[in-house]
């Protein structure tokens, strides 16, 4: 057992270094598309800010489709994200991204696809709703997953549109989220081009034990994608903690308060510190791979300590052996030595 | 010096210096804050491992003494460890990243070497001839 949590942290470890021109597409919250439609995601991104339970969550994305219908002018998708508490949801800026890029040196590009399937009551609290942007936003406390759909239903037919699909994948989705006590459902309509266009992030700022991000959501589609996700920390992210959510910490050095806040005001006034961790951390596979959320938590980790122990053992042993061997070779020479030293 | 040790100085002080150029460059890549996985720094470890014993075996072959063909055979078994832990891992699994390629890269230039190294420096040691000093 032990044998086998020490080979998935190491397989953790293996499958992205930074360096390498990885092609991380990111798929960090649920996306219900409501044509049957192909939706792809170019460079969809996301920054994660932590401290004393209090996260900063920005998320973006660029949806596109492909083979847009000639008698749908617009294509639209529902996002979905369940959060622990009740989220303050303000509009963000590309630029965070684009400074958290240049610190990491990374490259994202993405692409999945949904599963067309058919869709399938209790109480349920509409406690935000607002357009910002590109965005129609609604924050739902809900008890139930069917609940949910009901709105859901209601909310497009109220736009003028179809019935999404999937919506059997979310009532399932929203209920173990319900059930972990993730009650805060926030729903984001956008619409859709048949090119790439890059919609400005949104900031969700809620009191979280962990450093959560939902990766569960991403399961309602199918289809092979990437997540890459860019957390600010005091400390440094315990990968133990990572480990459960299927994530890879591929970069993870200290930044300074300036290049922080050349990405986000917000984000640098979360800490007090002079040097933050900056941590990237990476997913590539089949969205339906995905069966936990990332709870993280931050400090000293033994885990920390590892690639060091594995360098400096072998080096000690040789050490220790050159050592020897010329102890050996050299023994009269120290025994005049210390003789010498002796007599004076 | 027996006939064995040119060769196993030859041989020990290329793959010394090619051994302490793959970890320096690894070490280096780590500094820019890239995560190398366990594997890498493992073979690192041992890569370096060969490296300081090789260079230390070269002295103690020169004044001709006889536990430097131990140490250029322990750097030998060293660069040897090091290679199969990233071999065995590529075999098992794939390459994903560079510094990975390189650990290999290297203990693929380095295995005859390392082979021959081995080789020399056990002929060397069973071939050695102690020097008499004899003082009057």
């Amino acid at each position: 057992m032990r044998l086998m949590k020490w080979k998935a942290f190491w397989l953790a470890f293996l499958v992205f270094s930074i360096s390498l021109s990885a092609q991380p597409a990111l798929c960090d919250r649920g996306v219900i598309p409501i044509e049957p439609a192909v939706i792809y995601q170019g460079g969809q991104l996301a920054a994660i800010a932590w401290r004393d339970g209090e996260e900063i969550l920005i998320v973006s994305t660029s949806l596109y489709v492909r083979d847009m219908p000639l008698a749908t002018p617009k294509i639209y998708a529902l996002e979905f994200i369940p959060l622990p508490s009740m989220p303050e949801v303000r509009e963000g800026d590309l630029n965070v991204f684009k400074v958290l890029e240049s610190l990491t040196r990374t490259v994202q590009t993405v692409f999945y696809e949904p599963e067309l399937r058919e869709s399938s009551s209790k109480t349920i609290e509409v406690i935000y709703h607002e357009v910002i942007g590109a965005h129609e936003v609604n924050v739902l406390k809900a008890d139930g997953g069917e609940a949910v759909v009901e709105w859901v239903l209601k909310f497009l037919s109220s736009r003028g549109l179809p019935e999404p699909q999937m919506l059997e994948k979310l009532s399932n989705t929203v209920d173990s989220y319900l059930a972990e006590g993730y009650s805060y459902l926030v729903f984001d309509l956008v619409s859709l081009s048949t090119t790439p266009k890059t919609v400005k992030p949104l900031v969700y700022r809620f009191r979280s034990e962990k450093i959560y991000y939902p990766l569960k959501a991403s399961s309602i589609v199918g289809g092979y994608s990437s997540i890459a996700l860019y957390i600010l920390t005091a400390d440094r992210v315990k990968p133990e903690s990572v480990e459960a959510s299927g994530l890879k910490i591929a970069f993870e050095a200290r930044v300074s308060r300036e290049d922080v806040e050349k990405a986000d005001e917000r984000l640098v006034g979360f800490f007090s510190e002079d040097v933050i961790w900056l941590t990237v951390l990476t997913w590539s596979g089949y969205l339906s791979e995905l069966t936990g959320d990332l709870r993280a938590e931050i400090g000293f980790s033994i885990m920390h300590l590892m690639n060091e122990l594995a360098f400096s053992i072998p080096v000690s042993a040789a050490l220790a052996l050159t050592a020897l061997a010329y102890t050996y070779e050299f023994r009269d020479v120290l025994k005049k030595t210390l003789r010498r030293s002796k007599s004076n | 010096m027996n006939k064995y040790s040119p060769i196993t100085i030859a041989l020990a002080t290329s793959t010394s210096i090619l051994m302490s150029i793959a970890a320096t460059t690894i070490i280096f890549i780590s500094q820019t804050g890239q995560i190398l996985p366990f594997k890498v720094w493992l073979t690192t470890g041992f890569y370096s491992a060969s490296s300081i014993t090789g260079f230390a075996s070269i002295l103690l072959l020169l004044k001709k003494k006889r536990f430097g063909n131990i140490l250029a055979l322990s750097s030998a078994i060293f660069g040897l460890t090091g290679f199969s832990i990233i071999f065995i891992s590529a075999f098992i699994g794939t390459l994903k990243t560079r510094s990975e390629v390189l650990m290999l890269a290297v203990g693929g230039l380095s295995f005859i070497f390392l082979m021959l190294i081995m080789v020399s420096s056990i002929m060397g040691f069973e071939n050695y001839k102690p020097q008499h000093q004899h003082k009057t």
